[in-house]
């Protein structure tokens, strides 16, 4: 039943046991949110498995209460994780040998974490690359998996109401935010990110800023030049 | 299907087209558009400024407290943040700053 040999296993949980971390307590307190907007396991398990990615899944805890268009959704969902492109484009001749049946799985699994210890590719000596790959990636999406129905279950449990617990959101999304500048050395396009979508919410309203604000920020971000090409 | 699953079918599709994109199309030895290289390397940043407004959205700015718990908040996450580098240290430390502000000193 288990694909994965007892040192790729070792190997594995102890490379990912930083993400473990992360999202075991990041999934609890998305599962908390979910459970209070009224939803449960069910939309849970298939949001952790199908969309899985963290900062999108709270982004959609926003979009779902404000009960906002699906071509809304279907364009916040592009822009908050435009990112997995950039990371897709740089695998594409990585995982252009490995095989057929895993490959997909791979690509499904595409996120931040298992994008950086893939990267780093410190993988156990005598195990296929595309196998430890594969087990970094599996072991990510698990461990989102369970801490996130963990937080429905607690949400269930205690059914708490705490004024203000959504800002976890808002301190996720600034904490990236401030991940980003501290790696880029153009601030411009974040600066951007700021400013055209609090013009439009001044302009609009808190309604309809947001589509017009990613149509004016994605031509901005494809045709920007930046002012160094790295 | 109810609006919530209709929801996270069209997030799933979104961001399957992200991941499966760049293998479908550039399998073979088709360049990669440099718009679409920009749009990598520059719309994360963009879209996590949008994200952050989004989220302050609803904040009343004209009326006590004038936005000064969020303002905390999020000033607590960039300093922490800089100095840490630990994300959970900030996105929680954040929310229990925040927390103890609107639930027991306002």
């Amino acid at each position: 039943m288990n694909p994965f040999s007892e040192r790729l296993r070792g190997h594995t949980f102890r490379k990912t046991s930083p993400v473990l971390t992360g999202y075991f307590f990041l999934g609890i307190g998305f599962g908390i949110l979910l459970k209070q907007i009224g939803y449960g396991l069910f939309e849970c398990l298939l949001m952790s498995v199908l969309i899985f990615s963290g900062s999108m899944q709270y982004a959609a805890i926003g979009l779902l209460s404000a009960h906002v268009s699906l071509a809304s959704a279907f364009l916040t969902t592009l822009m908050v994780n435009a990112r997995y492109l950039f990371y897709a484009l740089s695998l594409v001749d990585r995982y252009r040998t490995v095989d057929k049946k895993k490959k997909p799985y791979l690509i499904h699994a595409i996120v931040d974490e298992a994008y950086a210890l893939i990267f780093e590719n410190d993988s156990p000596v005598g195990v296929l690359n595309e196998d430890y790959w594969l087990a970094v990636s599996l072991y990510g999406h698990l461990y989102w998996i369970f801490s996130t129905l963990l937080g429905v279950v607690i949400g269930t449990l205690f059914s708490f109401q705490i004024k203000g617990i959504d800002f976890v959101m808002t301190a996720l999304f600034v904490t990236i935010f401030t991940d980003q500048w501290m790696k880029n050395k153009d601030h411009l396009p974040a600066l951007i990110g700021l400013a055209v979508p609090a013009a439009f919410l001044f302009l609009l309203g808190r309604d309809r800023f947001l589509v017009p604000a990613m149509l004016v920020l994605s031509l901005f971000c494809a045709f920007y030049k930046g002012r160094e090409e790295k | 299907m109810s609006y919530a699953i209709k929801m996270i079918l069209v997030m799933t599709l979104a961001s399957a087209l992200l991941r499966f994109l760049p293998f479908v199309v550039f399998s073979g030895d088709r360049p990669i558009p440099a718009s679409l290289v920009r749009l990598g390397k520059t719309l994360p940043a963009a879209a996590m400024g949008m994200l952050v407004i989004y989220c302050l959205k609803d904040v009343a700015w004209s009326a006590s407290p004038f936005g000064m718990p969020e303002l905390i908040g999020c000033a607590f996450a960039v300093v922490s943040y800089r100095f840490s580098k630990n994300n959970l240290v900030s996105i929680f430390g954040a929310t229990l700053i925040y927390l103890v502000i609107v639930n027991f000193i306002l």
